[in-house]
């Protein structure tokens, strides 16, 4: 590393921040949903439309009004071959589009990939698995992201679930299954 | 038993939905950085500073230190400083020497015992091998 060997110092920048503990955990800035809630139900034209919800027609997936613009990614280092990355892709509003929260392993000298959880391909949230060769050998979908809320509250949930099967997924990459 | 590994891990969501606030972000890029990667090391509050400092040579020299208890989040961002920022340091007498058996709550409580202000500045010394010496 260009670190070793040589004097190096270091700067350090403090900064003191009280959890805020007025806000909920886990939630951001609160959307209201953009796509697809917006018809009034009781007007004759609209009758139909209602009679297709009541019959179970299943949610659009969620797409973004506008394109990612700006990526923020935060890699955190829990360990000399650990560590998880969280990717915020934001548009020009810098509203969150996209996301992937990402576990990787340090093997031989090589980060890999262990498990990808992301929102991307109009899938809605999904785990992605890979082997040891880092080929991927799974998806999983995790659930249906419908409107903008459902981004947000994707993401915690799969903050939660990567550090949660952690192990587990260590443990099928090995298996490759 | 949870490994220091898990125990880690188990604050990354927290620290997650901090950074990944707005408010956070724009005031962090006002602080220290202008790029929007960075590199976050979680830390325990007894983990020593010579695991950081392990962790940020990995890091390339440039991270984010984040200890979260119970209360707060405390956060010091590592970045190197310019020969000529140490040379200043040396003048003043803000050069301080850490030992890398110190653990992190006691790095970041000294570094609190500077006063009010909320941003601080203070240049440490790393010698071969990532390793810390007195100055």
């Amino acid at each position: 590393m260009q670190l070793k060997g040589r004097l190096q110092a270091l700067e350090i920048t403090r900064r003191v921040r009280p959890a805020d503990r007025t806000r909920p955990p886990g939630r951001g800035p609160q959307y209201g949903c953009t796509t697809l809630c917006a018809m009034p139900p009781g007007k004759p034209n609209n009758r139909r439309l209602a009679d297709m919800s009541a019959a179970g027609e299943p949610d659009q997936p969620w797409a973004p009004e506008l394109p990612t613009v700006r990526t923020y990614l935060y890699t955190f280092l829990i360990s000399a071959t650990a560590r998880y990355t969280q990717r915020l892709d934001c548009d020009e509003w810098d509203r969150l589009v996209e996301w992937a929260v990402i576990q990787s392993r340090l093997i031989d000298g090589r980060w890999q990939r262990v498990a990808v959880y992301d929102i991307c391909h109009r899938k809605g949230a999904h785990i992605h698995l890979y082997d040891r060769e880092e080929r991927e050998f799974t998806q999983v979908s995790l659930k249906p992201v419908t409107c903008r809320r459902d981004v947000e509250e994707a993401l915690d949930e799969a903050l939660d679930r990567v550090i949660e099967h952690s192990a587990e997924n260590e443990w099928r990459s090995d298996r490759g299954k | 038993m949870a490994s220091r590994e898990q125990l880690r891990a188990r604050a990354v969501p927290a620290i997650a939905r901090l950074v990944r606030s707005r408010d956070f972000r724009s005031a962090f890029a006002e602080a220290a950085y202008e790029s929007h990667e960075r590199t976050i090391i979680p830390a325990l509050s007894d983990d020593t500073v010579g695991y950081v400092l392990d962790r940020l040579e990995d890091a390339g020299g440039n991270a984010v230190l984040v200890l979260l208890t119970e209360e707060k989040f405390q956060i010091a961002a590592l970045l190197p400083a310019s020969p000529a920022r140490i040379a200043v340091a040396k003048e003043d007498g803000t050069l301080t020497p850490v030992h890398e058996d110190c653990h992190v709550d006691m790095f970041l409580d000294y570094l609190a015992q500077f006063g009010t202000v909320v941003i601080r500045r203070v240049t440490a010394k790393l010698v071969d091998q990532g390793r810390l010496q007195p100055i």
